[in-house]
């Protein structure tokens, strides 16, 4: 899990910031962006190994940005945050690419295991 | 309900929904960074000072969380109640989330309300009628309830399937005399909910308690939208 970089995007600058800092404790690099449009012009720049990624931001939405970070590169995979249960936007990121979804507030283990989780499929599925 | 009442429900409703997703972001910063305490705390090279007490004050932050998390969960599907007027519902589902949201009021005057679940076999106790309606119906009826408890009372709720019904009993351990249940000021409401829903809301006089007998399909003139 050591040096994994990752991308989060949230609009909310306090909480992306503070779990930017707790996934740096634990070994991950991170880079973080308060709304979409700032996330996506980091794409190009770096190469990211994930990106955790919040539904409902203003402006550009998560699942649009969902959908550009797919046209740029299907192959990083995308875990969604969502405020909204299952029944909702979860799901529909899943239809849209995304890797999986978590439901805020949520543990800080069990994202670091579907982190875990998403970059080992990606190099398994890349390189077999 | 008539349609500028139910434009006045919808929009509540919007509102609350929305509310709860901002809720939610809040939550979600307070369990970040409370987890941040705990791992700068897990990675100090002394045990810092205070720390038991850090300790035991982020537990209860992260129990709160969860507690805020579980109530917005249910706030948000209730605010989301009106988004279809009639509708299939797990009428079991329906009472135990009006339930869980009521338990304030109850704890308000040291009383417990609970719903009893059916025998694990049981099929699911399905209605098709206006959501919105039969959690006012049975609000009311913990109203009427509320509005006698003493000091201890548990208010029971249970659910049964009857043909082409379903009866919903609040019942208690306390004997109330009928006539004061009907006297309670939420009563003529209750049963004018109950009547809209097609069905009726009676004193229980075997256990003694209310009984609301409401039509599992729904009456005629009523269209699902």
């Amino acid at each position: 899990m050591k040096g994994w970089k990752v991308l989060l995007i949230d609009d909310e600058e306090d909480f992306v910031m503070t779990l930017a800092e707790r996934l740096q404790l634990r070994g991950l690099c991170t880079m973080a962006a308060t709304d979409g449009e700032s996330g996506l012009k980091l794409l190009p720049n770096e190469s990211f190994d994930a990106v955790i990624l919040d539904v409902m931001m203003p402006r550009l939405g998560g699942l649009e940005v969902l959908e550009r970070i797919k046209a740029f590169n299907p192959q990083i995979p995308v875990i969604i945050l969502t405020g909204r249960g299952r029944s909702e936007d979860g799901p529909r990121g899943m239809q849209l690419g995304a890797f999986d979804y978590l439901i805020k507030p949520f543990d800080i283990d069990e994202l670091t295991q579907k982190i875990n989780d998403a970059i080992t499929r990606k190099v398994t599925e890349v390189s077999p | 309900m008539t349609l500028p009442q139910q434009t006045e429900i919808a929009f509540f409703g919007r509102i609350t929904a929305g509310v709860t997703h901002e809720l939610k972001n809040v939550l979600a910063i307070i369990n970040e960074s409370s987890g941040l305490m705990q791992d700068l705390m897990a990675l100090a090279k002394e045990t810092p000072a205070y720390h038991d007490r850090f300790q035991k004050a982020l537990t209860s932050i992260r129990g709160q969380v969860q507690r805020g998390q579980n109530l917005i969960a249910r706030l948000n599907q209730f605010a989301h109640t009106p988004d279809i007027s009639v509708r299939a519902v797990d009428l079991l589902e329906a009472a135990g989330h009006l339930v869980a949201l009521s338990q304030r009021f109850a704890t308000l005057k040291n009383v417990s309300l609970k719903v009893v679940p059916p025998p694990p076999a049981e099929q699911p106790i399905q209605a098709t009628l206006n959501l919105v309606q039969f959690q006012m119906a049975l609000f009311a009826a913990i109203e009427c309830w509320l509005s006698l408890a003493a000091p201890g009372n548990e208010l029971t709720i249970s659910l049964a399937r009857k043909e082409h019904a379903c009866e919903v009993s609040l019942a208690c351990e306390k004997s109330f005399p009928a006539g004061d249940l009907a006297a309670a000021e939420k009563w003529p409401l209750l049963q004018g909910i109950a009547a809209s829903l097609g069905g009726a809301a009676e004193i229980d006089a075997r256990k003694p308690g209310i009984l609301m007998i409401l039509p599992t399909k729904p009456p005629l003139g009523v269209s699902n939208e």
